[in-house]
């Protein structure tokens, strides 16, 4: 009988991917560079070295949850500790230029307002593209939790492969990119 | 069924993005790739993971450690097809077999001087074939780093700096595009790049002082790069600067898959501007990579402001451009900075719009395709002059290499 590892079947590729994407979004209120010239990406590297580096794999149990969940748990701990740094080394408290990043508190009157800001831009962004405005519209119907894609099919009655290539479209175009990712994508 | 609408619990971005994507640690694989090319389109994932592996095999060999499981079971992932050898060691040897294979490589040094010898070898240097020695010393030594590191597709500019001890950081720098920091003698340096400025340019300008920490004759502890020399294949330019264009050039689009996309015997911007789209290149890049490749008579012409700045020519056009009286009013380009509209594509014009007056005699007519750049006060144009249209004569002349001219 051949005892099979955890490790055996593991896509790589697919976790350091989940830890870049995640990385973008933890740090999504921080300046482009943080504590020193850390940035998205350094953090996601940081996070997938540490695991490799940890010879017990920093302690993962698969019976305790998968391992892009552990690992991005990891990510935002480290993304905590970069960010509290950089709060105190940022620079003056009476400079000006100072950066700023606090985020809206969550449920607030400004976060509503923020958000119908967001997705009138990118209504603009689109333009007549019926089909992703359709998209838009139909994501304030989604739980944002599991299956969305099969929530989005069922709202807008198409097949899920459709609905994959109308997300990879949305996010193609580059100005709604420049407002999901707005530090990065600003040119 | 009607959905209750829930309150934000995140920032508006993030919440728009949970709505479309649901939680990062769920998605399909699609979607994955979909969010990680619009965060990261220039980084392959696969050669990251590579790096970072064996990086950290390298660390566990240091200190005499086992590699664990984890960690040796990337080397068997089904996903990761990994080519190159593990240990950090390996990347101090690829690094010295680079250096040695280095056409800069300076022999001056010889303890032995033999005469003979050494004519032998300038004889085979003078046999090599003609499409050789039209390449630039600095796009052999691009080239071979490539080849040497197995990156046989658009290759990964931020992997290769990781894999050569580089690490990129984008700051907003007000004076400059890229700067090059160093110390003296370390096998390691800072890349900084002008955050300002679109991903394709970033990416050059990467290359770009990649290029300077590697040639040879170029040492200098720190190399400040403004944006005006970069994507510039003018001759007139400080000859480490034409280097690490030259290098930088053959790194992000190389020779070797460039011919494979272009239609060599059919000059025009639009197919050009096709495959620069394709490979994340600016089009002056891969219109500089098409002269290097094509044997039809053209040239490119780089003006700003109304006044061609500098051109570059196939070594197969034996005619010299106007350059100082560039672009003609009558001209597309020159059409372009009165603000009218011109036709898309090649369009045919007389020869004496780009010509000077005794080698437009010789011409029957050329073809020109010019673009604007928008929100710049910069055009390209790309002038063809089709064999037929030359005296079969003129075509004999002596091969010269690609020119560069700088007015």
């Amino acid at each position: 009988m051949r005892i099979v590892s955890p490790w055996d079947e593991m896509d790589f590729e697919r976790l350091y991917k989940i830890l870049r994407v995640a990385a973008e979004a933890v740090v999504r209120d921080a300046p482009q560079t943080f504590n020193m010239g850390c940035s998205a990406q350094d953090l996601a590297h940081e996070t997938f070295s540490t695991f490799l580096d940890s010879p017990n794999a920093l302690g993962w149990n698969p019976a305790r949850g998968t391992i892009e969940k552990f690992l991005t748990a990891v990510l935002w701990r480290k993304a905590r500790t970069h960010l509290r740094r950089h709060r105190k080394i940022g620079g003056s408290l009476d400079d000006p230029a100072r950066p700023q990043f606090q985020a809206i508190a969550a449920g607030s009157v400004d976060a509503e307002v923020q958000f119908d800001n967001l997705r009138a831009k990118i209504y603009d962004a689109v333009g007549d593209d019926q089909e992703l405005r359709d998209l838009i519209a139909a994501s304030e119907q989604t739980s944002g939790q599991h299956n969305v894609n099969q929530e989005l099919a069922e709202i807008l009655g198409k097949p899920v492969s459709q609905i994959v290539n109308l997300k990879r479209r949305l996010l193609n175009n580059r100005k709604v990119a420049r407002f999901l990712w707005p530090g990065k994508n600003d040119r | 069924m009607a959905r209750k609408k829930r309150s934000l619990k995140r920032r508006p971005e993030s919440e728009l993005l949970a709505r479309l994507f649901g939680s990062v640690t769920n998605l399909e694989n699609e979607d994955l790739d979909t969010l990680y090319n619009a965060i990261a389109p220039l980084e392959s994932a696969k050669s990251v993971v590579n790096i970072l592996t064996s990086e950290s095999e390298a660390r566990y060999r240091g200190r005499r450690q086992p590699i664990p499981n984890h960690v040796q079971s990337i080397r068997t992932c089904k996903t990761l097809s990994l080519t190159e050898p593990a240990e950090a060691t390996s990347r101090v040897q690829s690094m010295a077999s680079a250096a040695a294979a280095n056409p800069f490589f300076d022999q001056s040094d010889n303890s032995e001087p033999d005469a003979r010898n050494v004519a032998e070898l300038v004889d085979e240097l003078d046999a090599d074939s003609r499409e050789r020695e039209s390449v630039h010393p600095a796009a052999r030594l691009a080239e071979k780093l490539l080849d040497h590191f197995g990156m046989a597709d658009k290759p990964d500019v931020q992997a290769l700096c990781r894999l050569l001890g580089l690490r990129v950081r984008e700051k907003k720098f007000h004076s400059f595009a890229g700067i090059l920091i160093r110390r003296e003698h370390a096998a390691s340096g800072i890349i900084g790049v002008n955050a300002a400025y679109d991903d394709v340019y970033k990416r050059f300008t990467v290359a770009h002082e990649i290029g300077h920490f590697l040639i040879p004759s170029d040492q200098k502890p720190e190399t400040r790069c403004k944006a005006g020399l970069i994507e510039c294949f003018s001759s007139k330019l400080d000859s480490p600067e034409i280097a690490a264009n030259e290098f930088a050039a053959e790194l992000v689009l190389p020779r070797k898959i460039a011919e494979k996309h272009f239609d060599l015997n059919r000059p025009s911007l639009s197919q050009i501007a096709q495959v620069a789209r394709e490979f994340d290149t600016d089009l002056v890049v891969a219109t500089q990579r098409y002269l290097v490749l094509t044997n039809q008579p053209c040239a490119m012409v780089w003006s700003e402001r109304g006044r061609a700045a500098w051109s570059c020519a196939t070594s197969s056009l034996p005619f010299e451009l106007a350059l100082g009286y560039l672009p003609a009013t009558a001209s597309m380009a020159g059409r372009l900075f009165a603000g009218k509209q011109v036709s898309a594509g090649m369009q045919e014009m007389g020869s004496h719009l780009w010509f000077d007056t005794s080698s437009a005699a010789r011409i029957g007519s050329v073809f020109e395709e010019s673009v604007a750049f928008p929100g710049t006060h910069n055009v390209l144009s790309l002038v063809w002059v089709p064999l037929d249209h030359i005296d079969p004569q003129e075509q004999e002349l002596p091969h010269r290499g690609q020119r560069e001219k700088t007015s």
